[in-house]
């Protein structure tokens, strides 16, 4: 069976800069898959070009086996998408949000309605379903959002920062599901900031620093041994102590 | 602080490098010299006018009434419009230490740049007097202190009020109130007029000239006359302007704009509203529907729609009848007002819906590039949807015109129809290039944000596309024939088909190309100070 994400030499150039620069990356099917690096590394900027938001520069990307963008519409209609900046209409309720996206993915409109339905209720938003989502908290976004991946029952999740500003009970019930998700045979592609997170969830990972892979494996194979997630990010990425160099803070 | 305030403001407004931002600038600067070229060219006159010593024993009652009528506009003009430039964004710099004196003082001055029209005319008429012979050279600095007197009775008045209204806009329902009461202000000429009073203009000699109106009170310091108790005047006007400024810009700070906004609820399934936002689904398929079904949704809850889809209705009444009535008989037009005011109305929707389709959804257009559907489909669904909503602001406007005599026939109601559709065509494949091409994000709960390219689309532009119905009214005049007219406007129409047609192709096209920056610009938040 093919892979889940198949991705080579891709390349994203912005005015001359890359921001995604000859990255190769391969995902198993039914994997859990954390994308780690730091701020501006190039995390968010492959998983809009995996989407199709953004066009690559150069490279190539296979998602489910199919090649995007030659398949886009058919690989659209199998994945999961959160991506990191809103895509949530503000003047649509919950219920009426999640019934939206359900008939973009040609659910029938009762079913879309009775799925939406079930999932703010999983999601433990079946009170707030009839409020706007433009009263939501940034949290409770975040659940629609992940209720909405989550409507047409995708074979891949695409996932950017799913967990940023969800509460400790929430972010609890986004994982055992997403867990539960893989179990069952999906694969799940995410990033995020909170190494712990996806140490505990993740079976591979990857690092991504200036737009390249600087180590990927499985998680046992990144750990090496005793050391910690952060222990090998940091000592991947590399920091020093920038703040020591203004005494006026010290 | 203040220089930092607006350096930010500029830095955060500068265009991104690419071509099809240069050109938008260039469009910018263009338009923008028209507008301001015509409130020079105003300022020009009125200063030939001033400087005439023949005239000048009438410059009192003149220049009190010029005062007025342009305090008239400088105060009501971005009420009615609801849009008034650039304002501070208070959510932004609340969280600074800065002295709130200094807030209000940016927001004076933002007052005074967007009074740049105003400010034009008033110069246009202190150099016509300052040239005039009559006054000698002692009267200068008068003219000088009363022309200054009168910009900051206005500038401060004009910030009073701009709290004033983003305060009240945020409360329950306030936008169609004051709607209604701006429609109410508004008709009351045209009512005078249909109760036959003869001489409408007449009634301009009671506008008031005495010294305690804060117009008069300028003019006549401006005109060295009774100047100690013209300044007195002038100068208690500036202080109530600058207390009604102040009072109501602290109240604007102290005000929760978070329990003040309307809260929208999720109507019943069997409810008469949801009904009528699942009304597209029984003509169309999914994902047309579903989209339809969306941004009725989402336009019936934004009160800056219902305001605009109000005003739709109702100003191409107001704008129009005292154009149809006249002194001796009626207006050679009277027999294509309903179509007029139809099409009207439909340019009043513009700017809140079809020439920036997506400004309502701001980042979450990215979703039309991620979900399983043709974009084609996104364009069509917003087309529709104000197609949608014109069947019953036209039948509103066809009873409303029928209550004001203006003739509305069936027949005329179906030309009426005919030539929104017609139009709607060539306005949508316009309006679906420029969605692509000057996205802006709007914030559904602030007032007019209508950049000045799309403003001046719509004075410019949008009339020039619809020459082949001109066309057809031309023909039907000159050849006093309904089959002629008919039959230019059917090929107005094929016309118009293939115009959106091929519009609706290229928007597309230019989506997928230029997906990134479109919604990098839907995504874009605004500096310490909005444009709204």
């Amino acid at each position: 069976m093919s892979a889940a994400i198949a991705v080579h030499d891709l390349r994203k150039v912005y005015e001359g800069k890359a921001a995604v620069d000859g990255l190769s990356l391969t995902v198993p099917r039914g994997s859990f898959f954390g994308f780690l690096g730091p701020n501006g590394a190039g995390k968010s900027t492959t998983i809009r070009m995996l989407t199709g938001m953004i066009p690559a520069t150069s490279g190539s990307i296979e998602l489910l086996g199919l090649p995007m963008p030659a398949e886009e519409t058919a690989i659209k209609q199998r994945i999961g998408l959160v991506p990191d900046d809103s895509l949530l209409f503000d003047r649509l309720t919950g219920l009426e949000f999640l019934e939206f996206v359900g008939r973009m993915y040609s659910l029938e409109r009762p079913m879309a309605r009775q799925r939406a339905a079930e999932l703010l209720e999983l999601f433990e938003l079946a009170d707030e379903g009839q409020k706007i989502i433009g009263e939501y908290s940034k949290g409770m976004r975040k659940r629609v959002a992940m209720a909405a991946s989550l409507i047409h029952k995708p074979e891949l999740f695409l996932m950017d920062e799913p967990f940023e500003g969800v509460d400790a009970v929430g972010a609890r019930l986004m994982k055992d599901i997403l867990l539960d998700q893989v179990k069952h045979g999906a694969t799940i592609f995410l990033t995020s900031h909170v190494l712990e997170v996806v140490e505990r969830l993740c079976d591979h990972a990857a690092i991504i620093n200036d737009g390249k892979i600087v180590a990927e494996g499985s998680m046992a194979d990144l750990r090496n041994g005793s050391e910690t997630l952060e222990d090998v990010f940091v000592r991947t990425v590399g920091a020093d102590k920038a703040y020591e160099k203004l005494e006026w803070l010290g | 602080m203040l220089t930092a305030i607006l350096r930010a403001q500029l830095l955060s407004m500068r265009p991104r490098k690419g071509r099809s931002v240069r050109g938008g600038t260039i469009f910018s600067a263009v338009t923008g010299v028209m507008f301001y070229g015509l409130f020079a060219f105003f300022g020009w006159a009125l200063m030939l006018l001033f400087s005439s010593a023949d005239e000048s024993e009438h410059f009192v009652e003149w220049l009190s009434a010029i005062l007025l009528l342009l305090m008239a506009y400088w105060q009501l003009a971005p009420v009615i419009s609801a849009s008034f430039g650039a304002s501070i964004d208070l959510r932004k710099l609340l969280a600074y230490p800065i002295p709130r004196r200094k807030l209000f003082m940016v927001e004076v001055l933002l007052r005074a740049m967007t009074s740049l029209d105003m400010l034009l005319v008033v110069i246009g008429i202190a150099v016509g007097l300052l040239r005039n012979e009559v006054y000698s050279a002692s009267a200068a600095p008068l003219i000088i202190v009363g022309a200054v007197a009168f910009v900051a009775i206005n500038v401060l008045l004009s910030a009073g009020i701009r709290s004033l209204l983003e305060r009240l806009f945020l409360r329950t329902r306030f936008k169609e109130v004051f709607f209604g009461i701006v429609v109410l202000i508004a008709i009351t000429p045209q009512l005078l007029i249909l109760a036959n009073v003869k001489k409408p203009g007449s009634l301009l000699r009671f506008a008031p000239s005495q010294v305690v109106w804060p117009w008069a009170a300028s003019a006549r310091l401006m005109l060295h006359d009774a100047p100690l108790v013209s300044m007195l005047t002038a100068a208690a006007w500036v202080c109530a302007a600058l207390l009604f400024g102040r009072v109501q810009f602290e109240r604007m700070l102290r005000s929760d704009n978070g329990t003040a906004k309307r809260k929208e609820r999720d109507a019943a399934p069997d409810s008469f509203t949801e009904r009528i936002f699942r009304f597209p689904s029984r003509f169309f398929g999914d994902p047309l529907a579903a989209l339809v079904e969306k941004e009725l949704r989402t336009l019936a809850r934004i009160a800056r729609f219902r305001m605009a889809y109000g005003m739709s209705c109702f100003f191409g009444i107001l704008i129009f009848t005292p154009a149809l009535r006249r002194q001796h008989g009626d207006s050679p037009i009277l027999p294509y007002a309903l179509p007029i005011m139809a099409v009207y109305g439909l340019l009043m929707l513009g700017q809140i819906t079809y020439w920036n389709s997506f400004g309502f959804d701001r980042s979450a257009a990215q979703g039309y590039f991620s979900w399983p559907i043709r974009l084609r489909d996104a364009f069509i669904a917003k087309n529709l949807t104000v197609m949608m909503l014109m069947i019953p602001q036209l039948i509103l406007v066809s009873l409303v015109a029928h209550a004001f005599h203006i003739p509305s026939s069936p027949s005329k109601v179906v030309e009426a129809f005919a030539v929104v559709a017609i139009a709607a065509l060539y306005w949508f494949g316009l309006g679906n290039i420029f969605s692509v091409r000057m996205p802006r994000a709007m914030d559904p709960d602030k007032m007019n944000q209508m950049s000045n390219k799309l403003q001046a689309l719509t004075i410019f532009a949008a009339p020039v596309v619809l020459l082949p119905i001109v066309l057809a009214y031309w023909a039907r005049s000159v050849f006093s024939s309904d089959i002629v007219f008919a039959g230019i406007l059917a090929v107005a129409a094929i016309l118009g088909a293939i115009f959106y047609g091929v519009a609706l192709d290229s928007a597309v096209k230019a989506a997928v190309e230029r997906r990134e920056a479109m919604i990098m610009e839907l995504s874009r938040a605004d500096g310490p100070i909005s444009i709204s």
